[in-house]
């Protein structure tokens, strides 16, 4: 009878009960679009990336020749055989470009490619390349290209530069566009790559021969234990896609860390939601009570309808995941990207569904039992909001405090085993401990969010309070309700923590990166003459009297000896004095201890490197046992010159090894000519860049000898590769903000139902519509910047601890901007999130609002 | 003690200045077959410092009329005079500040805002015009009100009786045209009651408040100088000089229940 009066009550606000579950809507939204998407990725790997074509019956492995191609082919029983080729070719340019190199056929059922322009290959000198290559490399139909052939032994200085010319002849078109490749007839690319970049031969049998007949004379022929060199083309896709599958599976699994902790804020919110929703009914249950229903009937019937709220929730979340993977296939097809539309697989979507309600269930056992705990008397309570308790039981305070003391505990431990020595594998535990901290941490503000929220939300909100009455009353408003504003805002603080965390180790790994590169890339452009060339004096003068360049600085190279190592190193002359000032001025360094000599950046060492002292690659000092201040021997050929190492630099331009003097070189025999130059752009941007760019191709064209590296573009891109990874993170973690922004909008939403006749009063007093959705509104942005805020306080401690855990020396870049920038973008999305109810409170008229039943 | 005819009623008694007045007032709830003609053509008129009681059956319109005439609602057609303006046809944005600044209500029960002290629920049309209130007025009324030393107290920790006399406070801070009150005494015992009764007429006598009050008690009625009974939306008669006997004796007379 009471479960049927819930049902009821839940069926006649359908759209309240879909509100309920709306976090958990996304929830399971997510999962099941984690788990749609993985199988496609999965589909498109299997049927795009594989190497080996579908109609390959054999593949030979054993590291195949041109010379074990011609042999295959003559094997009785073959109809065809592809060598396939794995290597890189240079191109004849200034700087340096690199095409991929493949065999194929280029039609035919062994064809990995097809043709989209022109002709394919068919003589030697002729490729076809992709869409790529031909828009980057500047490659169309018809261009003619020289192509650098590498000696086999490039050691050897003397060795003559070979080179050969080939011609576009086609475009064409192959499973993975994102290469710059070009395709030839298996003699040319042979020619091209050297000869152990072979990978493997694909072979299809002749109608009507025995695989195994065919097997046996190819095992013969490359005369190795045949069992492993030779499998048939289903074993080669099978153990091809395995390797695939694992890298994938990789991916999603990292992937499903993050759905799950949307999954976690999906069931906080849910929770919260579920302790609003029945307060808001307390009196209805209290009638209940007064009229005689047991609590256990009473809860047993509010957890039935939080089971409902789940599957409604769960079913919506699948159907929407489904519409989800229908959708993105055809709008990626409008970019003209080919996706195949995910199947519905039944078991994970009732898997889904049956997840989410056992969440719902988990979520709805506290608040349902907490309600069927009222007394009969509050139904006679006249009081209008259902404001709560505003502290916490002793029990929960308690919990807490041993939660907030653990988290404390842990992060000290792992704050003094930072300072303290370091053994290997010691960081590995340092960072389960700092995660450990964090964990409780976070727990411990969920237990004591109320008596947290109240002291943040009297900061954050004193602007507002100076502000006016509708500050004043926002500020009041969500502070009559400290655990509604703890639960929520808590969700807000996860996400926000998290992001906090990412950018910060994403600054600091930045700086540190551009302090490497700084040093390893010291300049824009590298100008270097090949192996035993020298840069014109010409060159040089001509590079000084441009205006495009500036901080021109030519140098010497020589490979030498340190010490008792016995591995080659570079050494260099490089005036470190006139490098252009670069990057950023000397890091802040912790004070070393004595006799723990530091390794330092390459900006401290120009003064110190002069004859006979020299500066050295941290690397190369370990390698070679030399300290700073020691004394080594450095070796060219049958000469010795004895230096002092003046300074360990952690990065050195040009990767050099030893930064030496010019005298020192000269002793060591080292002709006059300098082998390298290195410039500025002398205006900043992209334009000033292409214009020196140009310059310098300009004077230094290819037939001298010379090639210009653009250091610039090599520093953009490491920039590019975290930032990506940055951006990806920031995505994966958009999820629990997302689902935390929605559950403020719950709140905020619901709020608004029940004190809607508190609105009605406000109008009545002489609020305006505009004043009430205001305060409406800021009531929402105030549960995000409280979440924010916290988020941000709490997220940064454990940056810094696991920017640490790392490298106890970096210091840890606090990205002010991009965290004022989150708070406000978090602030901006909730007050969104509160904008559509605070209207619809604000359209209703006082008379209307006041007269709702309360 | 006269009963008239709803034409003869415009003009007010002793030829006192009109605060409120209503013309020719018409107010349908709903549209089609469930239209209910809560205001069906009322006519009538509120001195300035007068208190002035309504009465008349549940259903007569006699709330419907006052929120009209307090701006929380939109007429149908007709008048609703305010110191002369006419509030049917201004704009939300001024009928809020009307709301603010030229009218006081009361009603019978949810008038505080429960996160606020009893203090900062006096002093809320004021917060939110962004005026100080008036010291000195301030003092007077809680004084007058007997709230000394309850203005740092939440609604939830005042009994029904002080909770009205805060509202009261409330619409009596910001020194409105008029005070409309709808059944102030309706949720109070009989004690509490007089006594936010007394402090109405005490407003009217010392600050030459004008004060409207809907009431089904003839008592409560007996208190105000003009009672004006409300019937399916129409004015039904009056009454000057009433007391609780011909209060209920002039009721029976018009069929009225009280
Ligand atoms: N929001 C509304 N929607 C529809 N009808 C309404 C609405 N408010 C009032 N009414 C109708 O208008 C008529 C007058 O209502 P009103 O509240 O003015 O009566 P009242 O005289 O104040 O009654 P009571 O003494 O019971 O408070 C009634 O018939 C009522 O049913
Ligand atoms: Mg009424």
């Amino acid at each position: 009878m009471i479960l049927r009066t819930q049902l009821s009550a839940l069926a006649r606000r359908p759209a309240r009960a879909l509100l309920t579950g709306m976090a958990l809507t996304i929830a399971a939204c997510a999962v099941f679009g984690t788990a749609l998407s993985h199988q496609v990725v999965r589909q498109v790997a299997v049927e795009r990336l594989s190497q080996t074509p579908a109609t390959t019956d054999l593949v030979v492995t054993a590291t195949p020749t041109l010379d074990t191609l011609r042999k295959v082919r003559a094997v009785p029983g073959v109809a065809e055989a592809v060598g396939r080729v794995d290597g890189y070719v240079e191109l004849e340019r200034i700087s340096s470009a690199y095409l991929q190199v493949n065999a194929d056929p280029g039609s035919g059922p062994l064809a990995k490619v097809r043709l989209t322009r022109g002709r394919y290959p068919s003589a030697p000198h002729e490729l076809a390349v992709t869409r790529r290559a031909a828009d980057r490399l500047k490659l169309p139909v018809g261009t003619v290209v020289s192509l650098r052939l590498d000696a086999p032994d490039t050691s050897d200085p003397d060795a003559p530069r070979r080179s050969v010319r080939a011609t576009v002849t086609g475009l064409v078109e192959a499973a993975d566009d994102g290469l710059e490749a070009a395709y030839t007839t298996d003699a040319f690319a042979a020619q091209l790559a050297v000869v152990d970049r072979w990978r493997q031969i694909d072979v299809r049998v002749a109608p009507g021969v025995s695989l195994d007949a065919v097997r046996a004379g190819l095992a013969a022929v490359v005369d190795s234990d045949a069992s492993d060199s030779i499998v048939t083309g289903a074993q080669a896709r099978v153990r091809e896609q395995k390797e695939t599958l694992v890298d994938i599976d990789v991916v999603f699994v990292a992937m499903s860390l993050f759905v799950v902790l949307a999954v976690i804020a999906a069931a906080l919110v849910t929770a919260s939601t579920f302790r609003i929703v029945f307060a808001q009914r307390l009196r209805q249950l209290a009638l209940l009570r007064a009229v005689g229903a047991d609590r256990r009937v009473l809860a047993r019937a509010l957890a039935a309808e939080g089971a409902l709220t789940g599957m409604v929730a769960g079913v919506l979340g699948v159907l929407a995941a489904s519409a989800l993977g229908l959708l993105v296939p055809l709008v990626l097809r409008g970019f003209g990207i080919d996706v195949p539309r995910p199947g519905f697989p039944v078991g994970t979507a009732v898997a889904v569904v049956a997840g989410t309600v056992l969440v719902t269930m988990l979520t709805v056992l506290a608040p349902a039992f907490a309600a069927a705990r009222v007394a009969p008397l509050e139904a006679l309570r006249t009081a209008s909001t259902t404001a709560g308790r505003r502290g916490i039981g002793g029990v929960r305070a308690v919990v807490g405090a041993l939660l907030a003391g653990g988290a404390v505990l842990s992060g000290a431990v792992a704050a003094a085993s930072l300072n303290g020595s370091r053994s290997p594998g010691q960081g590995t535990m340092v960072l389960m401990l700092v995660l450990c901290s964090f964990v409780l941490a976070f727990l411990a503000l969920i237990a004591l969010g109320p008596v947290v929220v109240r002291p943040v939300l009297a900061v954050v909100s004193w602007p507002l309070r100076q502000r006016g009455a509708t500050g004043r009353l926002a500020a009041s408003g969500v502070g009559a309700a400290p655990r509604r504003a703890a639960a929520v805002s808590t969700v807000v603080a996860l996400g926000v923590a998290l992001i906090a965390l990412t950018l910060v180790v994403g600054a600091t790994t930045q700086a540190a990166a551009d302090r490497q590169a700084a040093s390893v890339a010291p300049e824009d452009f590298n100008v270097v003459a090949d192996d035993g060339a020298v840069v014109p004096d010409s060159v040089i003068q001509a590079a000084r009297a441009r205006a495009e360049l500036t901080a021109v600085v030519p140098y010497r190279t020589a490979t030498v000896r340190v010490g008792a190592s016995r591995s080659d190193v570079m050494a260099t002359d490089l005036d470190l004095r006139q490098l252009g000032a670069r990057g950023p001025q000397p890091e802040p360094r912790p004070a070393s201890e004595p006799g723990q000599p530091q390794a330092r950046p390459a900006t401290d060492a120009p003064d110190t490197v002069g004859s006979r002292r020299v500066a050295m690659d941290q690397a190369v000092a370990r390698a070679a046992g030399v300290r700073s201040g020691d004394s080594v021997t450095i070796m060219l050929g049958q000469r010795t010159l004895d230096v002092r190492v003046a300074v360990i630099l952690d990065a050195t331009p040009l990767g050099a090894g030893i930064i030496v003097s010019p005298t020192d070189l000269d002793q060591l025999g080292v002709p006059r000519g300098p082998t390298g130059l290195l410039a500025d752009a002398a205006r900043p941007g992209e334009q000033g860049r292409t214009a020196a760019y140009q310059a310098l191709a300009a004077i230094s064209p290819a037939d001298q000898g010379l090639r210009l590296a653009v250091l610039a573009d090599q520093r953009d891109q490491t920039r590019e590769e975290t930032d990506v990874l940055i951006l990806v993170l920031l995505a994966l973690i958009s999820l629990t903000v997302a689902v935390a922004v929605v559950g403020v909008g719950i709140t905020a939403a619901l709020s608004v139902v029940e004190r809607v006749r508190e609105s009605g009063l406000l109008r009545a007093v002489g609020m305006s519509r505009g004043g009430l959705t205001a305060m409406l509104t800021t009531e929402a942005a105030l549960y995000g910047v409280l979440g924010a805020t916290l988020g941000v306080l709490l997220g940064l401690p454990y940056a810094a601890m696991s920017i640490k855990t790392f490298d106890s020396t970096v210091p840890v870049e606090i990205p002010f901007g991009q965290l004022a920038a989150t708070v406000a973008v978090l602030t901006a999305l909730t007050a969104l999130a509160g904008l559509l109810p605070a209207r619809r409170a604000a359209r209703l008229s006082p008379m209307e609002a006041l007269a709702t039943d309360g | 003690m006269r009963t008239e005819s709803f034409q003869q009623v415009p003009s007010a008694r002793s030829g006192a200045a009109v605060a409120v007045a209503a013309v020719d007032l018409v107010k349908v709830y709903g549209v089609g077959e469930t239209a209910v003609r809560a205001l069906d053509g009322v006519t009538v008129s509120f001195a300035r410092a007068r208190f002035t009681a309504i009465m008349g059956p549940s259903g007569s319109g006699k709330s419907t009329l006052m929120h009209c005439l307090a701006g929380l609602d939109q007429a149908t057609s007709g008048q609703a005079l305010l110191g002369g303006t006419d509030l049917t046809v201004l704009p939300d944005r001024v009928l809020t500040r009307v709301r603010r600044e030229r009218v006081g209500f009361v009603f019978q029960s949810f008038n505080l805002l429960p996160q606020l002290t009893a203090r900062q629920n006096i002093t809320l049309p004021l917060d939110l015009a962004g005026r100080r209130p008036d010291p000195a007025r301030f003092d007077d009324l809680v004084t007058a009100l007997g709230l000394g030393d309850r203005l740092g107290h939440r609604p939830s920790e005042l009994s029904g009786g002080q909770q009205q006399r805060v509202a009261l406070a409330r619409a009596l801070v910001a020194e409105p045209d008029v005070v409309f009150a709808d059944e102030p005494t309706g949720a109070l015992d009989s004690r509490t009651g007089a006594e936010v009764l007394e402090l109405l007429r005490g407003s009217v006598r010392q600050f030459g408040q004008t004060v409207v009050m809907v009431t089904h008690d003839p008592g409560a009625a007996a208190y105000a100088d003009r009672v004006v009974v409300l019937a399916d939306g129409r004015i039904a008669g009056e009454i000057d000089s009433p007391d609780p006997r011909s209060v209920t004796e002039a009721l029976r007379r018009l069929a009225v229940p009280a």
